[in-house]
């Protein structure tokens, strides 16, 4: 059964060589690389746990102690909060999902850095592959979030207008 | 007959001597439960990702930023007039600022290339 799974594994190695065309010459590179490599990823762990942290609060604060406020402020006083409300709706489930992203890359990346780069330099390729295309993803979303808050901002500015407006058009 | 009630006293008596024991072995099977029911919620919850209390985060535990005092609770109360809709450009100005300042998760630290692992 063990040499069953012993081939399995190497088996599987092989296909994941054989699927990114690896060369002796790039192989033989990752094992000379191995170690640095590894502290770079990890280090990597390290500063990103921390963004994920600290970008984390700031983006919930904002939903929590701004938006969601402000939205419930002018809806309290019969203005119109529809945009507000559904660019607040639409950030939260970009919120929901940078987190569910961040999760993702942060399983995988680990994945990579349990692999044992010397002796399974494929596998850490491939681990390592995959890692990055999450990171994008969580990028992708910190970007989206960030255009949130831009639109919220702009539609702020137009509201800010529009009220202006109408204290001007009652005042004359 | 006297064959179960023999039988029924064995198991009392038995349950009786190993009290102590079997409470014992039952408090460890429902601890070792309730810690692999909380090990998964931690793990699948996120609640792992955030935590900066694991071995290896050291050097970065004293930069988590804890204190976001700048960061004043807007009422959502009051009315809407000139000075609450400034009061709160300028709150949510602020942290937007905070955001711009750095592109998070931006780069391309995970490239094969500049991880020194590939040979193109």
């Amino acid at each position: 059964m063990i040499a069953t799974v012993v081939l399995g594994g190497m088996s599987l190695i092989n296909v994941s060589a054989q699927s990114t065309g690896m060369t002796d010459q790039q192989i033989e590179l990752i094992r000379t690389n191995c170690l640095s490599a590894k502290t770079t990823l990890n280090q990597l762990h390290v500063s990103d746990a921390l963004l994920r942290v600290n970008r984390g609060q700031l983006y919930e604060s904002i939903s929590t102690k701004l938006m969601n406020k402000f939205n419930n402020r002018i809806m309290n006083n019969n203005f119109d909060s529809t945009d507000f409300i559904s660019i607040s709706k639409d950030y939260g489930s970009m919120l929901d999902t940078f987190r569910l992203d961040y999760i993702t890359y942060e399983e995988q990346l680990s994945v990579a850095l349990d692999i044992d780069c010397s002796k399974q330099p494929v596998a850490f390729y491939d681990a390592v592959s995959s890692a990055r295309v999450k990171r994008v993803q969580v990028h992708t979303d910190v970007v989206n979030l960030n255009q949130y808050i831009a639109q919220y901002q702009l539609i702020l500015d137009q509201f800010e207008k529009d009220y202006l407006t109408s204290i001007e058009g009652i005042k004359n | 007959m006297d064959e179960q009630l023999a039988k029924t006293i064995e198991g009392v008596s038995f349950r009786s001597k190993h009290r102590f024991l079997l409470l014992i072995v039952l408090s460890i099977l429902i601890a070792s439960i309730l810690v692999l029911i909380s090990m998964a919620m931690y793990n699948g919850s996120g609640a792992a990702q955030l935590d900066l209390s694991r071995p290896g985060y050291n050097n970065v535990r004293d930069q988590v930023i804890t204190d976001d005092n700048d960061l004043r609770n807007y009422s959502n109360t009051g009315p809407i007039n000139q000075s609450s809709i400034s009061e709160f450009k300028l709150l949510f100005e602020q942290q937007s600022k905070k955001i711009e300042t750095i592109d998070a998760f931006g780069g391309d630290p995970l490239n094969p290339q500049s991880l020194g692992i590939s040979a193109l």
